[in-house]
């Protein structure tokens, strides 16, 4: 099935400035209809009232991770099969183990180029 | 000294970040002035490599979200604090940026993310 790039996406991240510049690397690619939060409990609001086709989360944020909000993602039925990917700096393997088992779709480490934005998007998306 | 190495480790760190995101926005400012006047001159791909360049530029300025989490853990360093994990699955898990040479790439993030990697 191709992919509706008018499609609801979510980006989360407390800096504003990664926002914009995965807002920006969105657009590029010819995705345009982009959300953003800049912490875990709005993101998890807008989650839970929109109906997004993906989700960029940071991890490190506070007062609710990406971490805690992936997993509250996935704890809501209505939710659960989301696409969902962190964009990160931690680079531990923990967090990448941690992560798969919350059932994150990908893993993109910061910084990262707009390449690897396309390439992962398209393999939890689809060609696009 | 254990908090001198990792208040050292961190200014490193943070050098380094910068030292590599001006080469990366001074390349991209040398080849895009080139493309320009090749541009003018009616080379049809330099719009194509502007564009590319300026992407670069974007990704750049993910800088300042990497400096600012090495500074907020060299506050942490200089207080004496430990990031807290407020779940306790992610206790060991909130480290901010890796030291140069530490932490993954990408292609070991995704062997990992698959489920490959060492057990």
């Amino acid at each position: 099935m191709a992919v509706d790039k008018a499609m609801k996406i979510l980006v989360v991240d407390d800096y504003k400035t990664m926002v914009r510049i995965v807002r920006g690397l969105l657009n590029q690619l010819g995705f345009n209809n982009v959300d953003e939060a800049t912490d875990g409990p709005t993101a998890l609001s807008m989650i839970g009232a929109n109906g997004y086709g993906l989700v960029l989360s940071d991890w490190n944020m506070a007062p609710m991770t990406g971490f805690e909000l992936l997993k509250a993602v996935r704890a809501d039925p209505k939710t659960r099969a989301l696409p969902f990917v962190l964009v990160t700096a931690e680079a531990k393997v923990e967090n990448v183990i941690a992560a798969r088992q919350a059932g994150v779709n990908s893993y993109i480490i910061k910084p990262f180029t707009h390449a690897v934005l396309k390439q992962k998007l398209t393999a939890v998306l689809g060609e696009f | 000294m254990a908090g001198t190495e990792g208040f050292d480790g961190a200014i490193a760190a943070i050098r380094q970040d910068l030292a590599a995101a001006t080469e990366g926005l001074m390349a991209v400012a040398e080849a895009g002035l080139r493309d320009v006047a090749l541009a003018r001159a009616g080379d049809g791909e330099a719009l194509s490599r502007i564009e590319s360049g300026l992407l670069g530029v974007l990704e750049a300025c993910a800088l300042e979200d990497l400096i600012g989490q090495r500074l907020t853990r060299l506050q942490a360093v200089a207080a004496g604090a430990r990031p807290e994990a407020g779940d306790p699955e992610e206790e060991g898990l909130l480290n901010g940026p890796a030291e140069p040479g530490q932490g993954l790439g990408q292609a070991e993030a995704d062997i990992w993310l698959a489920g490959g990697g060492e057990p």
